[in-house]
């Protein structure tokens, strides 16, 4: 039995999904108590949702005669005392764009090691399982240390239920500001897309797609597909179609949905290197030659601009 | 301006891991290059020195071979570099942060700047540039696709999902990484290719510069290919009947929907 | 009368001296600066009866110019007429300086002779003349313009042709020694027409002194003229054809990146020409033909073969002070500001050579495009930006699309390919290229090309991961320093193997290795397959089953065609592999066949300004009205299907390999 902390994120007042699974890996089938952190939230909104994965205990946190909010390094030295006051043998998080930044100031600040965007976690063994040479290998890692340290990459870790009764308790540890450095400001995006690496699934347009008007017909089929994002290849952000921060693969996002839906890709080793994780590829192409259907578990061929509205009516219809 | 761009040399992304026994893989098979998000790095170094002098001066961590990363960033517009030699592909990031702190101070110049990538395509540790900044008690931010440097204090941007963005502040000196969106990486000109062949290049062991690289607290176990997907089940028939079959699929075979 | 003599005399001497020292220091300025220009040739004086043959079959013959029919007549017409009347003219002038000068005196049959045809090619000046005019103002073609320097020499030539005509008929009816009515013909019926026998003696004196003065005048006008204008190729043509390059076949000028002490790369300002470039600058006379065949200006781009001539042209002599002191310093460079020669204009080019094949005075356009591409690479780092991902894909994995370079023989699976490194003994070495070893078109094209040349008991082998880009797309994007690195690469592994025969799939890798890897040291027998697999079916080793393949037609690769004269070998294979179907030729065909749009690297630039090239020809063979089009090049396969899926038309896009190889199965 260890105690296992799990950062908790929260985005527009609402917990991400991807939380879940990284819960799941800590509880590990009950094999250890759960501590989930939120950093400067109030844990009631949560509760029950975090309790119904396995978080035991729920710990606010926040620092005294500190804010916070727009402070990495302070977040950092807050949840680092977390370790210490719970009695911490591991830390997990998710490996976004704030968790793979939090967790790397913790283990600089900590002086331990870090797996950033681990696949897998035993936290017994003390062994992270992660992508080395973008996406073509998987690295076995051995922690040589008191504490593992690790940001999952969202979606990798299938979520499963484990209700317990929870307990909501707060830690407010005095840290000092080093004052290194400061968010000024947050300038969030107008549009209510959701982000890819967080996307349970994905549909991606390459080249095909034409023209960013035409993300209309994968941007329809993804409502209808329920929570899900869409994305392009690099073909197609090249082209104009579309903006890098929609781009998946090498040089763009690595994701990891349950399912990934392609349409007119031919199935680049680096557009794969950035979403061969995904739990499900379905590829849609005009040509049945693409090397896509070598790589894929469904293939269907045909006109990206035929089957996806007829894939949304159907869902629609179902 | 005194700036220090920390690259690797890592096996170019389009090469194919050959793995050999259970941690190794066969690295004379693979081209090796600049880490392209260290290129976004040292472009921006580049960028500031044109514009506000001083000198950038590349540092690695690496083999023998590293030296061609080296020209290759020098070609670019580093005006010379620092290689601390090891023998390893796979070192420890908070060794290879000891050996970069080491190397820098060194060097005998007062950093006003230490930029390098995000990540490296390689280990995709993503973690040394805070390490780096950890060990010289610098402020340090990741993922930069923004760079501004004024009076004595750098303004950045960094992407924090679906198009949102954050701007920081920090002061100089500080520890950066930069991704991609923060510039385009130069191609170098021929002739600053033929001058980066004879600009000074400062080799020294790991163990010249007092750092053990035997101190790491993580161990390779295992590297292992990722399984590659044998091949599709091709969904036939009209798109009425494809995309209802899928359905069915999706949802009673996979449970994704 | 002898007064007038004298006075005249004095006049003509006076007139003759002025206008010929004028000429003559105007040409020394364009020899000079023809001289001063720093550039290196490659040319070689040799081979001097072949170009005595080219002086006459060219020149004299005019076969070059007559190769569009009509126009080419004008030409010759002009060009004979106004040839004839110039021993005339001398003599006219000569005798206006000497009164008694008269070579009937020494030769009267001859010159007799003489002047009887010139009298009658002469006023056929005026029909050519009239065509051309004809063309200017009504036919009115893009590519031809109508400035004041071509109204300026029309008006001249047909004045000295009118006066010429008139100085003789006025002859016939003054009393001399000679019979002058019978040795013009045409004059003497314009003299009858007008009745000048009416006139007195005195009156016909006049009229004659008239129109000599008018006559000469207006030559030594056009002497004076012609340095400083479009048509000094009336001088420069003649030298620019007999020095014409005698091979069909050419290589890209190999810069000596590894000198040290060179400044700069490539063409960046005119100093930096060669004297051949010089010859070919002024020999340009705008008649546009290459404009008319260029595959960019056919589309909208802004690149006219013709305007970078002339663009070069007037920059060059427009710098011609500080070029002459030596001062190259003081050179501005072609690219500056303001310049008619763009980024834009230079990226354009496919490197497909319709505008030297169609040239009639045989100048090198590509010298001047691609040598300024180099020099905007290798010294300016400036080119297209998507090319920069090219250049580094070429650089790190040896071809342009970045896939591992270890995955090169991929294609082969299950085909039992034998690699040269287990099998070096092989006859045949077929180096397979990027596009036939990565690009999943080329790939289909290639396990095609396989099954054939296994069919015919072929003992061929692979480079496999050995091979690398033959460096076609880094060269003729201007990166020398890139392309000489994979030559080098594939100059040693070739050395290793020492291989009978090159076998090659892609028109570039065929050229490059042909006629440019003899540069770098590396001569071996090159074929690229469609002659190869011609040869195979004549030996009865490639025989179609009867297979109807239905209307077919085929697309001339322009590095198979125009840089290498292979037009034959695929025609006859299209044609017996199809023989119960048809073949049907595309409008442009054959040397005027119109590029697919991808050579010259273009294949990896976006193509953003105008009409797409590779839809035009899209068009041109859904209109044909075929099945299929036939392709002999990976590039040209993917480009004519890309633009067919636009233009929507039920044609079908087939390599040569394929269609041999479904005939032969």
């Amino acid at each position: 039995m260890a105690n296992i902390g799990v950062l908790i994120e929260i985005e527009g007042g609402e917990l991400k999904g991807t939380n879940f699974g990284v819960l799941t890996a800590a509880h590990e089938q009950g094999k250890n108590d759960v501590y989930a952190f939120l950093l400067g939230e109030k844990a009631d909104p949560f509760k029950d949702a975090l309790a119904a994965y396995g978080a035991e205990k729920i710990v606010e946190v926040s620092a005294a005669g500190a804010d916070l909010s727009k402070n990495p390094d302070l977040q950092a030295k807050a949840l680092a005392a977390a370790i210490d006051e719970y009695s911490l043998t591991g830390m997990l998080g998710l490996a976004s764009a704030v968790g793979r930044d939090l967790f790397a100031r913790m283990a600089a600040d900590l002086n331990l090691p870090l797996v950033s965007d681990g696949v897998a976690v035993d936290l017994d063994r003390k062994t992270v399982r992660k992508s080395h040479f973008s996406g073509k290998t998987f690295a076995t890692i051995q922690i040589e240390a008191g504490v593992l340290l690790c940001a999952i990459r969202p979606n990798a870790i299938e979520a499963k239920e484990a209700p317990v009764e929870a307990e909501v308790v707060s830690f407010s540890p005095s840290v000092s500001d080093p004052g290194r450095v400061r968010v000024v400001e947050a300038k969030m995006s107008a549009s209510d897309k959701m982000d890819l690496t967080e996307a349970p699934i994905i549909i991606t347009g390459g080249r095909p797609i034409g023209s960013a008007e035409n993300y209309k017909v994968l941007e329809e089929c993804a409502r209808a597909l329920g929570p899900a994002a869409v994305g392009a290849s690099r073909a197609a952000v090249d082209a104009g179609y579309a903006p890098h921060s929609m781009q998946v693969g090498q040089t763009g996002k690595t994701v990891s949905p349950k399912l990934y839906i392609g349409c007119g890709l031919s199935g680049s080793v680096q557009h794969f290197a950035g979403m061969k994780t995904s739990k499900v590829i379905v590829a849609i192409n005009t040509d049945k030659d693409a090397p896509i259907f070598e790589k894929c578990d469904y293939g269907i061929i045909g006109d990206l601009f035929e089957v996806m509205p007829a894939l949304t009516k159907a869902l629609k219809e179902s | 301006m005194q700036i220090y761009v920390c690259v690797k040399h890592v096996p170019d992304t389009a090469a194919n891991i050959k793995i050999v026994g259970e941690t190794g893989y066969n690295d004379s098979a693979c081209k090796f290059i600049a880490n392209p998000y260290d290129e976004y790095a040292i472009e921006a170094a580049v960028q500031l020195v044109e514009k506000q002098g001083g000198e950038a001066v590349v540092v690695t961590v690496g083999p023998e071979s590293a030296v061609g990363t080296l020209r290759s960033a020098m070609a670019m517009g580093a005006a010379r570099g620092i290689l601390v030699k090891v023998d390893s592909q796979f070192l420890d990031s908070d060794i290879t942060a000891q050996a970069l702190k080491a190397a820098i101070e060194a060097d005998g110049k007062k950093a006003d700047l230490i930029l390098t990538g995000k990540g490296s395509v390689d280990t995709e540790g993503f973690q040394t540039m805070y390490r780096l900044a950890g060990a010289m008690g610098l402020p340090v931010v990741n993922e930069i696709v923004k760079l501004d440097v004024n009076g004595g204090k750098a303004t950045v941007e960094r992407e924090i999902g679906a198009g949102s963005r954050e701007v920081l502040e920090a002061n100089l000196p500080c520890v950066l990484g930069a991704t991609k969106g923060l510039n385009e990486p130069r191609y170098p000109k021929f002739p600053d290719i033929m001058k980066a062949k004879k600009k000074p290049v400062d080799q020294k062991a790991i163990s010249d510069l007092g750092v053990d690289p035997s101190g790491a607290k993580t161990r390779l176990l295992k590297l292992e290919a990722v399984p590659e997907r044998s091949g599709a089940k091709m969904i036939e028939g009209a798109p009425r009947e494809q995309v209802v079959e899928l359905v069915r699929i999706l949802r009673e075979e996979e449970k994704v929907l | 009368m002898k007064y007038y003599l004298i006075f005249k005399s004095i006049l003509m001497l006076a007139a003759l001296g002025t206008a010929f020292t004028m000429f003559f220091k105007k040409v020394r300025h364009l020899f000079r600066l023809l001289k001063a220009v720093e550039g290196e040739s490659r040319f070689q004086p040799n081979r001097i009866k072949e170009r005595i043959q080219v002086f006459f079959t060219d020149v004299l013959g005019q076969t070059n110019v007559r190769r569009k029919t009509l126009p080419g007549l004008a030409h010759t017409l002009i060009f004979y007429g106004f040839l004839a009347v110039q021993p005339h003219s001398l003599e006219l002038m000569v005798k206006g300086v000497f009164p008694s000068f008269e070579i009937a005196h020494a030769a009267p049959f001859l010159w007799g002779a003489y002047l009887f045809i010139a009298d009658i090619l002469a006023p056929l000046v005026l029909v050519g003349f009239a065509y051309a005019l004809y063309r200017r103002t009504v036919v009115k073609p893009d590519y031809l313009t109508m400035g004041r320097d071509a109204n300026l020499i029309i008006l001249f030539t047909c004045i000295i042709v009118i006066t010429f005509s008139f100085i003789n008929a006025f002859q016939v009816v003054l009393d001399t020694e000679y019979n002058y009515a019978a040795v013009f013909p045409v004059s003497a019926l314009l003299a009858r027409w007008f009745d000048l026998g009416a006139l007195s003696q005195t009156q016909a004196r006049i009229g004659f002194e008239f129109f000599y003065y008018i006559h000469i005048g207006t030559i030594l006008g056009f002497l004076i003229y012609i340095p400083g204008s479009k048509h000094l190729h009336l001088l420069a043509a003649v030298p620019n054809v007999f020095l014409k390059p005698l091979e069909r076949e050419k290589a890209m000028i190999k810069t000596d990146i590894e000198d040290e002490e060179a400044e700069t790369f490539g063409l960046g300002k005119v100093s930096e020409l060669n004297w051949k470039n010089v010859l070919n600058l002024y020999a340009c006379t705008e008649c546009g033909r290459c404009e008319e065949q260029c595959p960019a200006s056919n589309t909208e781009k802004p690149l006219s073969p013709k305007n970078v001539i002339h663009d070069f042209k007037v920059d060059l002599l427009e710098q011609a002070e500080p070029i002459l002191a030596g001062n190259t310093e003081a050179v501005q460079p072609i690219m500056r500001e303001g310049s008619p020669v763009t980024d834009d204009v230079i990226w354009s080019c496919t490197s497909c050579r319709a505008c030297e094949d169609i040239c009639p005075v045989n100048i090198e356009q590509l010298d001047f495009i691609l040598e300024t591409r180099k020099h905007r690479v290798l010294m300016e780092a400036a080119f297209p930006p998507e090319l920069q991902e090219t250049f580094t894909n070429l650089e790190n994995q040896a071809n342009p699309w970045g896939f591992g370079n270890d995955t090169r023989a991929d294609w082969t699976q299950g085909m039992d390919v034998p690699l040269i490194s287990d099998h070096p003994e092989a006859e045949v070495l077929w180096y397979v290229g990027c596009a036939g070893s990565f690009d999943d078109r080329g790939k289909k094209i290639s396990r095609a090309l396989a099954r054939v040349l296994q069919r015919a008991g072929v003992d061929f082998a692979i480079l496999g991961p050995e091979e690398a880009c033959n460096g076609d797309i880094a060269r003729r994007c201007g990166n020398e320093y890139l392309a000489q690195m994979l030559i080098q690469q594939n100059v040693e592994v070739l050395g290793q193997y020492s291989p009978k025969k090159i076998l090659t799939g892609c028109p570039h890798c065929f050229n490059i290795i042909k006629n440019e890897y003899p540069q770098f040291g590396a001569s071996y027998p090159v074929a690229h397959y469609t002659e190869f697999l011609f040869d195979l079916h004549k030996q009865g080793r490639l025989v179609p089953t009867g297979k109807n393949f239905g209307k077919l037609t085929y697309h001339d690769s322009c590095y198979l065609g125009r840089w290498n004269g292979i037009y034959e070998a695929p025609r006859n294979l299209v044609t017996s592999m199809n023989y119960p179907g048809r073949y049907v030729e595309m409008k442009r065909h054959g040397a005027k066949g119109f590029c697919c749009g991808a050579g010259g690297g273009r294949m990896f630039m976006e193509e953003t300004i105008g009409k797409r090239i590779n839809t035009d020809r899209a068009e041109e063979a859904a209109a044909a009205g075929v099945n299929t089009v036939v392709a002999a090049c990976p590039f040209c396969a993917t480009m004519l299907s890309d633009g067919l899926m636009e233009t929507e038309a039920a044609v079908e896009v087939k390599d040569i390999a394929e269609i041999i190889d479904e005939a032969t199965a």
